[in-house]
């Protein structure tokens, strides 16, 4: 088991991952150490496995080669009880939300308390209400998830990867499909969340203006390598032509 | 608002309301459809709808027609039983059963296709964009939808027609034991030409139902992509009551007493 | 077939959302709602199909028992055929068309909205949170439904019969019973609950597997309905002839 061997510092650790779907390699040999305590962002254009990466990280998919290591456990070789215990100390905010359809904001938010905590309803609405202040949406909760704009969603979502004050969250795409202003503001919440919380935060994006706002780690995936990985500043002045050739596009396409 | 009138409102007033609006937004596109439909799509969607219906609508005849068989046969076994389950599949089966069924079937797959796709381009704004451009959206999605509906139940229930006799005949002789010539005999005598017109008449109506009921729904469709949900949902069941409804009232205006003749 | 290949697939997710449903309060009390929700749902097509079908039925029958003078055959061939076949097959069948689509869609959206994603990062299972539910109010909807039919069924030919057509009302009351025992309405109950867990095995394992985005959906309800149509018809015959024999047994 090479899960006793796993570096203490980091969050999550990849350990030479290769990963394909059919003879499309979509992370080839990609090695990194995520610090917790930091917000970490993995950039890069769609389509070069940025989310396959978060999927194999917390276990909706599987590598062929190498080892991922989150929180000192070797997701790959977890039982999936296991597996299930390690998820509840991670948060995530999906593309579009993924909040529940059928029930209201408030109750997607009280979920994971409700269902994962076995909070007493109380308290389960006590803590909605204070997350729903701490992303600025007092006094939507009994709304439906259809009833909220694009950026409000998101909100809502972040809320709801937070209630049950995780270790790592995870952000897929979280300016995806909102306007620069949307955006800025997402952006705003998501560093202040890391300032409040000190908590381990993993974002991929295809958005290098958001990256700048958010980052102390930066990662740059293309092509399924991992071109460029540390200090946001180190890779922002990075001389790479594919990586400068990517930062230096006009944000925000 | 009172419980009394909000309970009239809502169990009586809506639903009548709603077949009015439904009856109004046919009327329109019995209008729109025969002034112009474009055949290319009408030809696009019949085709789809007969791959999607068919293989349901001949798993449900044949089945149907086979089972009517055995359970007749065994009922009938007094007076000679076997071949007078033919008589039965028949006269019922031609008559009623297999021309409901194969309605239903274009009802539940073909509706519901209609509606969701109707529904989806409501909610994501695509057929406001129609009318912004100046094109009639009646004229583009409803009119060949509905002609795709008129023209393609006519032919399931003949496919129906054909698959319940085949399967009452196959179930007879194979598993029953019955003389092929009589059994044969039997089915073909109480199936009459106009029967088999009429119920290509009977579908034409019937499709028409459908194809109405499902492009309203899809076309009034609110509330994002979970109406779209909603929309599928009503058009099955709004549809398929059209359908029965209209069934059994053809069935009465044709034939009449006359079943007893 | 394509589907034959997923068999072992379905069986499975099905035996597997099933036990796991099982051992959780919670998911038992949203299989109850799921019940409720399924069979209000397929109530109306099935009264609106198999109340029609029963008196068209019973016109015809009747035209051919009068014709031989066996008037008093056709409560008993009316009975035996809605109990053993019509009820159980076309109910199903409905089912299929309404609650089979229904959950495939349902969860197929909550497939590609990663919302089974979400539960599935907060560590629930949503096997037992979203699959088991519906499998298991399936198979509760099915004897329900069944239920309903056979009265509507009966009543309808009664209707016919009687009122429409003037077979006299004690003919049809006293010869019922010659057609059916209880032990048949219990086959056919039991008929149900088979065809319901049949049709929610299917339904939930195609929406919880959906590919594709929003035109995946789609198609998984279409899939489903085709299957599960052939399926259940498939699984009446082979019941039938397993119980009844060959030659659907004697009714009298």
């Amino acid at each position: 088991m090479s899960e006793s061997a796993a570096m203490p510092e980091g969050a999550i650790v990849l350990d030479h991952v290769t990963k394909s779907y059919g003879d499309r390699v979509i992370l080839d040999d990609v090695s990194c150490s995520i610090p917790s305590g930091q917000t970490t962002v993995l950039l890069g254009p769609s389509g070069t496995g940025k989310s396959t990466l978060i999927r194999l990280a917390v276990g909706l998919a599987a590598q062929e080669k190498g080892d991922v290591i989150v929180l000192g456990k070797n997701v790959q070789s977890l039982e999936r009880k296991e597996l299930l215990k390690l998820r509840q100390r991670f948060g995530m905010l999906f593309q579009d939300g993924a909040l529940f359809g059928s029930i209201s904001v408030a109750d997607n938010i009280g979920f994971p308390l409700k269902h994962v905590a076995k909070k007493p309803a109380p308290e389960v609405d006590a803590r909605v209400q204070e997350l729903l202040e701490l992303v600025g949406l007092p006094g939507v909760g009994g709304r439906t998830p259809d009833a909220l704009s694009g950026g409000q969603r998101k909100r809502v979502a972040l809320a709801r990867a937070i209630a049950l004050e995780p270790e790592i969250v995870f952000f897929d795409e979280p300016t995806s499909g909102l306007d620069p202003q949307t955006s800025a503001s997402i952006d705003a919440l998501i560093n202040e969340m890391q300032a409040r919380l000190g908590l381990s935060f993993v974002v991929i994006t295809h958005d290098v203006q958001s990256a700048g706002a958010i980052a102390h780690q930066v990662g740059m995936l293309f092509g399924g390598k991992l071109l460029a990985y540390g200090p946001k500043d180190e890779v922002f002045a990075s001389t790479d032509p594919t990586v400068r050739g990517f930062l230096d596009r006009e944000p925000n396409l | 608002m009172s419980t009394v009138s909000l309970l009239v409102k809502e169990r009586l007033l809506d639903p009548v309301l709603e077949v009015l609006s439904t009856a109004l937004f046919g009327f329109r596109a019995l209008v729109v459809a025969l002034r112009f439909p474009y055949p290319g799509d009408v030809i696009a969607l019949l085709s789809r709808l007969l791959i999607t219906s068919i293989p349901v609508v001949m798993a449900v005849a044949f089945a149907a027609g086979a089972m009517l068989t055995v359970q007749a046969a065994a009922s009938l076994s007094l007076i000679g039983g076997g071949p007078f389950s033919g008589t039965i599949v028949g006269l019922g089966g031609v008559r009623e059963v297999f021309p409901l069924l194969a309605a239903a079937a274009v009802a539940a797959r073909t509706g519901a296709e209609f509606a969701s796709a109707l529904g989806a381009m409501r909610v994501s704004q695509q057929i406001d964009a129609l009318e912004v451009m100046g094109i009639d959206p009646f004229r583009l999605l409803v009119a060949p939808r509905v002609w795709a509906c008129v023209l393609g139940t006519p032919f399931c229930v003949v496919v129906s027609n054909t698959t319940g006799i085949v399967g009452s005949f196959l179930v007879g002789v194979l598993q029953l034991g019955i003389d092929r010539g009589s059994m044969w005999q039997h089915l073909m005598m109480s199936v009459h030409i106009g029967d088999l017109t009429t119920g290509v008449f009977k579908g034409a109506i019937l499709g028409f139902l459908i194809g109405v009921v499902a492009t309203r729904e899809g076309f009034e469709t609110t509330g994002g992509s979970k109406g779209v949900g909603r929309a599928t949902n009503r058009a099955v069941v709004r549809s398929m009551i059209a359908v029965c409804l209209a069934s059994l009232m053809l069935t009465y205006v044709i034939y009449g007493k006359q079943v007893l003749g | 077939m394509a589907f034959l290949a997923e068999v072992p697939r379905v069986i499975a997710f099905a035996l597997s959302a099933m036990a796991a449903t099982l051992r959780s309060r919670e998911a038992l009390a949203d299989t109850a709602e799921q019940a409720l929700s399924l069979t209000r749902r397929c109530l109306v097509p099935v009264a609106l199909v198999v109340g029609p079908v029963g008196a068209m039925l019973a016109m015809q029958s009747l035209s051919l028992t009068r014709m031989f003078g066996v008037e008093r055959l056709l409560a008993p061939l009316l009975a035996a055929t809605v109990v053993r076949e019509l009820a159980p097959g076309f109910s199903a069948v409905m089912i299929c068309f309404q609650a089979g689509a229904g959950i495939a869609a349902e969860l197929g959206t909550m497939r590609v909205q990663e919302e089974i994603d979400a539960l599935d990062v907060m560590g629930l299972d949503p096997r037992a949170m979203v699959a088991g539910p519906r499998i298991l109010g399936a198979a509760i909807t099915g004897p329900i439904l069944n239920a309903v039919a056979m009265l509507i069924g009966i009543f309808s030919a009664y209707f016919a019969a009687v009122h429409l057509f003037d077979m006299p009302q004690g003919m049809f009351e006293q010869t019922m019973w010659d057609g059916i025992t209880i032990t048949d309405l219990w086959i056919s109950e039991l008929k149900a609950i088979v065809f319901g867990l049949l049709i929610g095995s299917v339904s939930a394992t195609f929406g919880f597997f959906t590919t594709g985005g929003p035109a995946g959906v789609g198609r998984a309800a279409n899939r489903t309905v085709v299957a599960t149509v052939i399926l259940v018809l498939f699984t009446n015959y082979l019941l039938n002839t397993a119980v009844y024999g060959a030659t659907g047994g004697g009714v009298l």
